[in-house]
């Protein structure tokens, strides 16, 4: 990076946090800190609202996941807009109805104190690990890549998020997420415009689009019934519906965007505009990776990715990574002349033709494969610590290796405020539900609005440190964002089952959901360490496990004493 | 904090759409259309 990129990521960085802390300056309303004012509109509420949900690792990991196996996580998100029509039409106009800063004071209102607790400690503990890998996942990256060291990156974008989450509350955090938001959706613009201006002057967008088709990088919906697929439609659309309708719903973090602007309608456009507008972005994101693919058919690609870790392993059997090094060039040249051979066919031949090009293309592309195979099983022999999943590397490699000055600082601070946007979310509903839910109910219930305005600063802080802890002791995990969301699926469907129960299970008391939640949660788990079922189905599984015990335990035991 | 607003209030300050119901309605329908032409796109380059 040059000293135009730094100027333009902590430019950005700071032009924004200076922003959130001057907004807020004056303001020391409780109420203010904990749920936001009527100065918040519905179109900051729909930005803040995508900014908490879309995280650096969105941007890191989409398109290495399209890289790597094409367009199929868009299914992931097909749930994703009913999940928004239920929120809207019934979770929001309860949360108004009643007045409550976290989602669980409406669970204690509903069944009773355990209850409320159980739910916001389930939310605290996948939040607060959460947390720890929305800070660490781009620092890891960043790092690696640009030599910076890791600690450092950890604790500085950490503790910068802390530090205006902390000073402005949920104001601070909407309105910087507002232009957070805006950084990034351009910065994803202009490098989607670069990778198109990079490719060969002979292969038009449209071309483009066909290689990534006949090499299997489109496959954007899957009809499949087979329930160990990861991404089908019917994994997207029902355990996507459960996962965001628990997300949306029940997730202090979500909650506290859409009931800060005040008002109904507010709160209700900001996610329309998210039911709306999440699909197109996933699928440009996506659309991104798939790009970098194509480019990387006229352009030789690194071997491994993550090339520090690639330079570590060689540096110890030199002479077999020299070979797999060698082999993987002439696999290259190989591919390149088959895809260049597949482009012309695209301009002049019919569909015979076309076809024999791409089976040679494709036999190519198992060649290239089959080589980075090897190296991976290569990798882990020399270091069984070293995660052999590149592929969060692939986009920022690309940012760093081929696009120009001052564009590479700009794409940096979308990673950047992509991370703090989410981390910012987080942490503000995590301070929030341990004042409101744990410290005002428990421990403190009686002092004046002052003191819980220092409690909950307090508490940001501490769940601050928590999150940098967390991230400064995290190794690598598989790929980052399916890690964000298996952690989520486990525990959502119980969440969401329990809060299902309260709003349409009006025979149920609290006892009964505590004790089914549990159950239900004690089964996910079970599921998760022994079965290969897709994580999406943990979401229906620990929901409709809620329902059914709920019932049962309140018809076959609660309701008897 | 604003009061929560009536129905009649709701719906007359409701830009686009007119009325919730018709929002949600549109949500479904912009969804198919999506899905739609992911799969066009898809099926079209395969």
């Amino acid at each position: 990076m040059s000293g135009l990129d730094y100027a333009v990521l902590f430019g950005t960085l700071l032009a924004i946090a200076i922003y959130g802390w001057w907004k807020t300056r004056a303001d020391h309303d409780l109420g203010h800190y904990l749920r936001g004012d009527s100065s918040i509109r519905w179109g900051t509420i729909g930005l803040s609202v995508m900014a908490t949900q879309a995280s650096a690792i969105t941007f890191l990991s989409t398109p290495g996941q399209a890289y790597e196996s094409g367009m199929s996580f868009i299914q992931n998100y097909f749930g994703l807009p009913f999940a928004l029509i239920v929120v809207c039409a019934v979770f929001i106009p309860i949360y108004h109805r009643l007045k409550v800063v976290t989602a669980y004071e409406y669970l204690e209102q509903r069944f009773d104190q355990k209850t409320r607790l159980l739910g916001a400690f389930l939310f605290l503990l996948q939040r607060g690990l959460a947390a720890g890998i929305t800070i660490y996942a781009p620092a890891i990256i960043l790092s690696t890549l640009l030599g910076w060291k890791l600690s450092l990156t950890i604790v500085l974008s950490g503790l910068f998020v802390v530090l205006y989450t902390s000073l402005g509350g949920t104001i601070a955090v909407s309105h910087t997420q507002k232009w957070q938001m805006g950084v990034i959706l351009a910065g994803m613009a202009v490098a989607f415009g670069m990778i198109v201006h990079r490719l060969p002057a002979n292969v038009s967008f449209f071309d483009a689009m066909s290689i990534a088709g006949k090499m299997g990088k489109l496959n954007a919906v899957d009809f499949s019934v087979d329930p160990q697929r990861r991404y089908t439609f019917w994994s997207g659309l029902l355990g996507g519906f459960f996962l965001s309708l628990s997300y949306f719903g029940t997730d202090q973090s979500q909650v506290q965007r859409y009931l800060a602007g005040g008002s109904l309608v507010a709160g209700r456009f900001g996610l329309i505009f998210n039911a709306i507008l999440k699909l197109p972005m996933q699928f440009f994101i996506l659309l991104i990776g798939v790009m970098v693919f194509v480019f990387y058919q006229f352009e030789k690609p690194p071997l491994f990715f993550n090339q520090p870790a690639l330079a570590r392993a060689s540096a110890a059997e030199p002479a077999k990574f020299a070979a797999l090094e060698a082999r993987y060039e002439t696999a290259f040249d190989h591919k390149e002349s088959a895809v260049l051979g597949l482009t012309k066919s695209l301009h002049s031949d019919g569909p015979p033709a076309i076809a024999a090009a791409t089976a040679v293309a494709q036999s190519t592309q198992r060649e290239v494969e089959q080589v980075r195979t090897e190296l991976k099983h290569e990798l882990k022999a020399v270091d069984p610590r070293i995660e052999t999943n590149d592929a969060d590397y692939v986009f920022i490699g690309f940012v760093l290796r081929y696009l120009p000055h001052g564009i590479i600082g700009l794409l940096v601070a979308v990673i950047f405020c992509a991370a703090m946007s989410s981390s910012a979310a987080e942490l503000n509903a995590l301070g929030s539900t341990t004042a409101v839910d744990f410290y005002r109910r428990l421990i403190h219930p009686h002092a004046s609005d002052e003191h819980y305005l220092l409690a909950s600063k307090l508490c940001t802080i501490l769940w601050g440190a928590v999150a940098i802890s967390f991230a400064l002791l995290a190794n690598l995990v598989e790929n980052l964002i399916q890690a964000l969301n298996i952690l989520g699926s486990i525990f959502y469907g119980s969440i969401l089952g329990i809060f299902i129960v309260a709003f349409f299970l009006r025979f149920v008391r609290g006892s009964a959901v505590f004790f089914a939640a549990l159950l239900s949660e004690a089964f996910v788990l079970a599921l998760f360490y022994s079965t290969k079922i897709g994580y999406l189905w943990y979401n229906l599984i620990g929901c409709i496990a809620v329902l059914l015990l709920a019932s049962l335990f309140e018809k076959a035991v609660f309701s008897r004493r | 904090m604003e009061s929560n607003p009536s129905p009649e209030d709701e719906t007359r300050r409701l830009p686009l759409f007119g009325s919730w119901r018709n929002a949600y309605l549109a949500i479904g329908v912009i969804f198919v259309l999506q899905v739609g032409f992911f799969y066009l796109v898809s099926h079209y380059f395969e």
